[in-house]
């Protein structure tokens, strides 16, 4: 068929010279799409040498004359045709290097109508944020001509900002820019925070955090419920007089850190592929959790120890993060920023939580009427934690979470009904009895050992 | 009240009545091509329809197209040269059930143009001095060729004046070396693809449900000037003279943009390179008047248009709802005047749409190749996979 199909042409040709035929004739069309990567830059080319230049190419291909095109006689071309490019970013060279070739049959490239393709790769420096990539074709020993393009980027962290050619296409410029690295690895550790901070609060992982907070409700009622003593000393088995407003916020803060701390060793041991814990037990600790503070809240069983529950527990909670977070990239640094996306997600909504409660608390806690909050606060946790954990380790069907989130539904108007609650119990209760500043610094120094 | 009441029923039924009417129209259209195609493959000998019939997955089959004679890349299925005349009848009622009278035209006007190019060669081949085309301008009269698109050297003088080929060129050129060959089985609800096409010619038709996706699809034409019968026959001539009249209303500083200051001397996303995506360049169509935009539909609709109504409505729809991200790039002469071939290459690209027309450097005024594409939607991959 091949043979048939060179000899008809080439007895058109002498039969009729003036015939056109519907393909390249006298040029070597170099065609090349580039394809850019934050760390590195792919190059696709295809070479279709016209029917009256490809003896003219084949003879540079075939280098000992032979007639054959062997594997080392292509590589050695493949190799050539990369030599006549010359690729800079932002001025310095950059390294190419050949990456697969592939050519026709001598009939096929006889015909006009053969394609040598060649792809090449070359690795793009980093840091900075805008770039300059130019591509440089000088001519091979025919008459080329050029189309260069580039693809459109995969990766949204890069954004093309213009283009520019010289009119034959040989030299090629193109104006990007890095809008950020979440994607890629980076050598130098500042401009990683950089480009994480710009990047993170727009991560859709960090978006997953807080809504994983918001809406997992067992967390926050661990949280909550923990916080419901921490205004109070413990005297003899009981939760007795209230602290000082900021030896209470210094507690709260202490055991929003620590639960922080415990949560974020093992979501990130977890995602990180290091340990692997089933999440069944973890959802029944996680209500046995509750469990403990909501108990706690009643009688002081670990007094002074509240920082420490939260990071032990912070532990557990941690790990059930883990089972959410399954949609990081594959990348180690990709990983990293994703953890470090979705943490700050969950810290945000904790913030936004605490803050919202912490008012009414410290407000509260300063009349009588606090000790029936904390009852009431703590029997609902219990009952809510009693039920989960038969739920969990039962396989039962109970109406807890229906129970839980009908409330979750309503946590803003209740925040606020309890805001306006504290505030009309201190007007109208008197102020209740407050601890003596000796005591308080005992007690202090017990709470401020932080793991 | 009860008169109310009426007329709300009448009202409800005229509305139901035209959604389902809407809706039976969509379906009968798909039935009638499903039905065309079902008559042509029964006139077929059972050799010749496994012939035609391919894998609606067949991804070699899919790319088995060219602007190149049928001579040089072999197409699948068979040809119209290989059918009985009951056949091609039954295959011609198929193309025009798919394609709109346009469409059907287009293809037939390139087929002509084969014909043509098989019994008069090219007036102006390599290195011929050759004379203008008879009944058309000569092929340089926009002002020459764009940058680098010089003279060749040709293959010898000798006689320019298109040397008549006395053999082998049946094999190589004419209206009836078009082929025609099936991805799928022929259905109404499950998708297949109709592949019609030759030299100059490759229709991807991709037909799932009530949708028509014409994407990718190759014209061209050589001579893209002709006489037929006495009359001038152009079968990309609106491609020409829609754009030309579009670059020539662009002011001063949209033309800057709109005009890239390289040459391009062929399609960048010709055969092969299906489902690729380039930074798009140009004038953007969101800083183009609203009559400048109605333009560009213009042009987009010489290729939407060449499938049925149904189809092409659909896919209009979508171009214009991306008129803003779709850009107009061109390369070459802005001079020049409606019924003469432009020898400048142009782009039209937005997100779901690559159009170029890229005049072949032997013959820039008259050997043109083009390319519609939808880079999302390749032979309908991005319908089938919903």
């Amino acid at each position: 068929m091949r043979a048939r199909g060179a000899a008809v042409l080439i007895a058109l040709l002498l039969l009729s010279p003036g015939l056109a035929f519907a393909h390249r004739i006298d040029e070597y069309l170099q065609a090349t799409l580039l394809t850019l990567e934050p760390h590195s830059l792919q190059g696709s080319i295809r070479l279709v040498p016209g029917v009256l230049v490809a003896s003219d190419v084949i003879a540079s291909i075939d280098a000992n004359g032979d007639g054959v095109i062997s594997p080392e006689e292509q590589r050695a071309y493949a190799q050539q045709v990369l030599n006549s490019i010359s690729i800079t970013l932002d001025g310095r060279v950059v390294e190419t290097k050949l990456v697969s070739w592939s050519f026709p049959s001598l009939g096929q490239m006889h015909d006009g109508l053969g394609e040598i393709k060649i792809n090449y790769s070359a690795a793009l420096s980093d840091g900075g944020r805008d770039h300059v990539l130019l591509v440089a074709t000088h001519n091979l020993r025919q008459k080329l001509v050029y189309l260069i393009n580039l693809t459109v980027p995969e990766d949204r962290s890069l954004e093309i900002l213009s283009q520019r050619r010289n009119p034959e296409q040989s030299v090629y410029e193109v104006d990007y820019e890095q809008k950020t690295a979440a994607a890629g690895a980076y050598d130098t550790t500042g401009a990683v925070v950089h480009v994480w901070l710009q990047g993170i609060q727009f991560s859709p992982l960090f978006h997953l955090g807080m809504r994983h907070i918001a809406e997992g409700t067992d967390h926050l009622l661990f949280l909550l419920t923990l916080l419901l003593p921490a205004p109070l000393l413990a005297i003899n088995h009981r939760w007795g007089p209230r602290l000082a407003a900021r030896s209470s916020m210094l507690r709260i803060l202490g055991i929003v850190t620590a639960f922080t701390i415990g949560h974020s060793i093992t979501l990130t041991l977890a995602a990180m592929n290091v340990i692997h814990v089933p999440s069944h037990p973890i959802e029944v600790l996680i209500a046995v959790s509750i469990l403990v503070s909501a108990v706690h809240a009643l009688w002081p069983i670990l007094p002074g120890r509240e920082a420490w529950i939260a990071a032990f527990f912070g532990l557990i909670h941690g790990l059930a993060f883990a089972t959410t977070l399954d949609r990081l990239g594959v990348g180690h640094w990709e990983r990293v920023a994703g953890i470090l996306s979705f943490n700050l997600g969950i810290e945000a909504m904790q913030m936004i939580v605490v803050a919202a409660i912490l008012p009414s608390l410290l407000l509260m806690s300063r009349t009588r009427a606090y000790s029936a909050l904390r009852i009431v606060g703590a029997g609902f946790a219990a009952i809510a934690a009693l039920g989960w954990t038969l739920e969990r380790l039962f396989e039962l069907q109970l109406p807890v979470d229906d129970l839980v989130n009908a409330l979750a539904r309503h946590a803003l108007w209740i925040a606020t009904g309890l805001f306006l609650l504290s505030l009309l119990c201190r007007v109208l209760l008197p102020v209740s009895q407050r601890i003596q500043r000796v005591e308080v610094l005992s007690e202090l120094s017990a709470a401020s050992t932080l793991p | 009240m009860i008169n109310s009441f009426r007329r709300w029923t009448a009202i409800a039924v005229l509305a139901l009545t035209v959604v389902f009417s809407g809706f039976v129209q969509a379906q009968t259209t798909t039935a009638e091509v499903v039905n065309a195609a079902d008559k042509f493959l029964a006139t077929l000998s059972a050799e010749q329809r496994q012939k035609v019939s391919y894998a609606f997955d067949d991804e070699q089959q899919r790319a088995r197209w060219s602007n190149l004679p049928t001579g040089f890349v072999p197409r699948g299925g068979i040809s119209l040269k290989q059918m009985t005349p009951v056949q091609r009848e039954a295959a011609i009622k198929l193309l025009a059930t798919v394609l709109s009278p346009m469409g059907l035209q287009k293809v037939n006007e390139i087929r002509e143009a084969d014909d043509d190019f098989k019994a008069n060669g090219s007036r102006r081949g390599p290195g011929g001095p050759g004379g203008p085309p008879p009944g058309g301008p000569p092929p340089n009269a926009q002002g020459g060729p764009p940058p680098g698109f010089g003279r060749p050297g040709g293959p010898g003088g000798g006689a320019g004046q298109g040397g008549r080929p006395s053999f082998s060129s049946d094999e190589m050129f004419g209206s009836n070396l078009y082929y025609i060959s099936f991805l799928g089985k022929p259905s109404t609800t499950t998708p297949w693809i109709l592949q019609f096409g030759g030299h100059h010619l490759a229709l991807n038709i991709t037909i799932a449900g009530s949708r028509g996706v014409l994407t990718p699809t190759l014209t061209g034409a050589q001579p893209a000037t002709f006489s037929l019968d006495g009359k001038t026959v152009r079968p990309l001539g609106r491609e020409s003279d829609k754009a030309l009249a579009l670059v020539q209303s662009l002011n001063d500083s949209q033309r800057k943009q709109a005009v890239l200051n390289y040459q391009v001397p062929d399609l960048v996303l010709g055969p092969g390179q299906d489902g690729k995506k380039i930074v798009p360049e140009g004038l953007k169509a969101s800083t183009m008047t609203p009559q400048q935009q109605a333009m560009l539909l213009g042009i987009v609709a010489e290729w939407t248009d060449i499938l049925n109504e149904n189809a092409a409505a659909s896919r209009m729809a979508q171009i214009t709802a991306d008129l803003k991200e779709t850009w107009f790039a061109w390369s070459g002469p802005t001079d020049g005047k409606a019924g003469s071939n432009i020898t400048a290459y142009y782009r039209i690209q937005g997100p779901h749409l690559v159009i170029e027309y890229a005049p072949q450097h032997d013959e820039p005024a008259n050997h043109v190749h083009t390319i519609y594409r939808d880079p999302t939607n390749d032979y309908g991959t991005g319908l089938t996979r919903q």
